[in-house]
């Protein structure tokens, strides 16, 4: 196999979620001693990718992103001792978590899947996170944007208060919300830099603020 | 017809009848209910006459034609194991999942709910409230439906998962949350609730696709709304998340009410489904009724209910009144109501 032909396996891989491709895919661009942050940049990220779209147009739902994002888990994990320094390019910091009260944490989950996938480093602070966790995990990895995420109505209402939290401190920081609980009205509402309504576009919206 | 009382009213809308105006019967609203009132949710379990006064209080402001006795829709979570974060405002939640793998499942049986205390407690309430207003308001008890149960029995992360994985343990989970869900809404109807609001959650059309929704959430939720009907009682079904793509699926499980989420076009489900159930919602339980003005409720909610022509319809929320809603914002309801 040429290393076009393991890339579009790789990429097919995790498009179907089989993590059995995924990984013996990856034992042979090993074998073969192809670059490993290649594999992963134009194989793996470019089926996450293609799922991540075929979300957003309802084509499949989450557990056909989560088997995806398995098969390139497995398959990343086999590759990572082959990385060179310096391989590992981010093109921004994500400070993510689930507001406080709210234990409901798969979308944010999701958005982490396809923002890593993507390049983008991820500090991840998990589900219940208090204001002051948000305040200073941003200042101390310097975060580009802080994401909010709300499942249920009940913790949503935390949101203002750490918008403005976090505005205190790190002024230029891009607070972002998301989440079942929140639309992009209540967005706008509360002052938040950006909304979006699921993690594919999630993907979009941080890419575009790191951008800009 | 203009002498038709909150009961009267509420059964037309259900029945699909003619009705001297849209009832209103919000779902999800007793959390709000006790905030409003401060009490917190432990004491509501430990107190459920205090519970009960506090949802009086509420219904005779907002003027509700029916609404919930039983908001603790989890409890059942809790019998089978599960630890629960009992928070003092807002629903509780599954902290700690029980079924681990498919061998803890072989163990677990089915709970009997006259010994599980929130049950018991959801029970003396419904009870204070009925006596309270006996003939006048419709009630029914808020209850989860089997596939988001066992998203907490599982983890919904580990649910997803396992729908490719492992499928026939799914549905070996899922018949015993059928189980213990039809077990609790048995013990319930006894306290003389007419229906049962059933919640499926975690079957939400943004989390699974219409395949998995037919084979893994509907026929499950039919069987228990089934059981429901054979006891002679109503079921008002509520998922969340856009369903617009699975609205003939949805009614296939033929609950006497379909509360959608505001993600659906209540005018779309009303051309789809409208012959076949009844519709609960829409108004937007964030953007409006949580943040938005008086104003702003009174648009949404006319605009709502002239898509359906008020018939068939049941007002209120996509999903539920969340405390820290203002009360001005659900009391708006009263306004549009009396004026169209």
């Amino acid at each position: 196999m040429d290393e076009k032909e393991i890339l579009g396996i790789l990429k097919d891989a995790v498009v179907k979620g089989d993590e059995k491709l995924s990984t013996e895919t990856a034992k042979v661009a090993i074998a073969d001693k192809m670059d490993a942050y290649k594999c992963i940049k134009e194989g793996l990220s470019e089926g996450m990718a293609v799922i991540s779209d075929k979300y957003d147009k309802r084509e499949v739902f989450v557990p056909q992103i989560l088997r995806s994002a398995r098969a390139m888990n497995m398959a990343v994990e086999l590759l990572k001792p082959y990385l060179k320094a310096g391989d590992s390019k981010t093109s921004g910091t994500v400070v993510i978590g689930v507001v406080q009260g709210d234990i409901h944490d798969i979308g944010k989950n999701l958005v982490k899947l396809l923002c890593e996938a993507a390049g983008v480093k991820i500090i991840d602070l998990g589900k219940s996170v208090s204001i002051d966790k948000f305040v200073d995990a941003a200042k101390e990895s310097n975060a580009d944007i802080v994401g909010m995420s709300s499942l249920m109505t009940t913790s949503m209402i935390a949101m203002p208060d750490a918008i403005k939290a976090i505005r205190d401190t790190l002024p230029d920081c891009k607070i972002i919300i998301g989440g079942g609980a929140v639309s992009q009205g209540y967005a706008d509402k509360i002052g938040a830099d950006g909304y979006a309504d699921d993690a594919a576009k999630a993907l979009k919206l941080v890419e575009s603020i790191l951008e800009a | 017809m203009s002498d038709m009382t909150s009961r009267e009213r509420f059964i037309a809308a259900m029945k699909r009848e003619e009705v001297d105006r849209v009832p209103i019967g919000p779902p999800f609203q007793g959390y709000w209910a006790l905030e409003q009132m401060k009490v917190s949710v432990p004491d509501s379990i430990s107190d459920p006459k205090k519970a009960a006064e506090a949802q009086i209080s509420i219904v005779d402001k907002t003027e509700m034609d029916g609404f919930e006795t039983m908001w603790d829709w989890l409890c059942p979570a809790e019998a089978m194991g599960c630890t629960p974060d009992i928070v003092d405002i807002g629903s509780p939640s599954t902290a700690e999942h029980i079924v681990s793998d498919p061998s803890v499942l072989d163990k677990m049986e089915v709970p009997d709910p006259s010994k599980d205390y929130r049950a018991k407690s959801a029970y003396e309430c419904t009870e204070h409230i009925i006596k309270h207003y006996g003939d006048d308001k419709y009630y029914f008890m808020t209850l989860v439906c089997p596939f988001t149960l066992v998203g907490e029995l599982r983890g919904v992360e580990n649910l997803m998962m396992d729908l490719f994985d492992q499928p026939d343990f799914v549905k070996d989970m899922l018949k015993l949350a059928t189980e213990a869900i039809d077990t609790y809404t048995e013990y319930f109807i006894g306290c003389g609730t007419d229906g049962f609001c059933m919640a499926d959650p975690t079957a939400s059309g943004d989390l699974i696709g219409k395949e998995d929704f037919e084979q893994f959430a509907m026929p499950y939720s039919k069987a228990c709304i089934d059981k429901i009907r054979k006891m002679g009682g109503s079921s008002i079904l509520h998922i969340c998340g856009n369903t617009s793509d699975r609205l003939g699926a949805i009614a296939d499980i033929i609950p006497d009410v379909f509360s959608m989420d505001a993600l659906v076009d209540i005018g779309v489900a009303k051309q789809e489904i409208g012959d076949r159930v009844a519709l609960l919602g829409n108004v937007n339980p964030a953007e409006t009724m949580f943040a938005g003005t008086k104003e702003e409720v009174l648009k949404e909610t006319e605009d709502c209910i002239k898509k359906t022509d008020g018939k068939g319809h049941i007002l209120g929320a996509g999903c539920d009144i969340a405390p820290g809603t203002p009360m001005e914002n659900v009391l708006a309801w009263k306004e549009v109501i009396q004026k169209i």
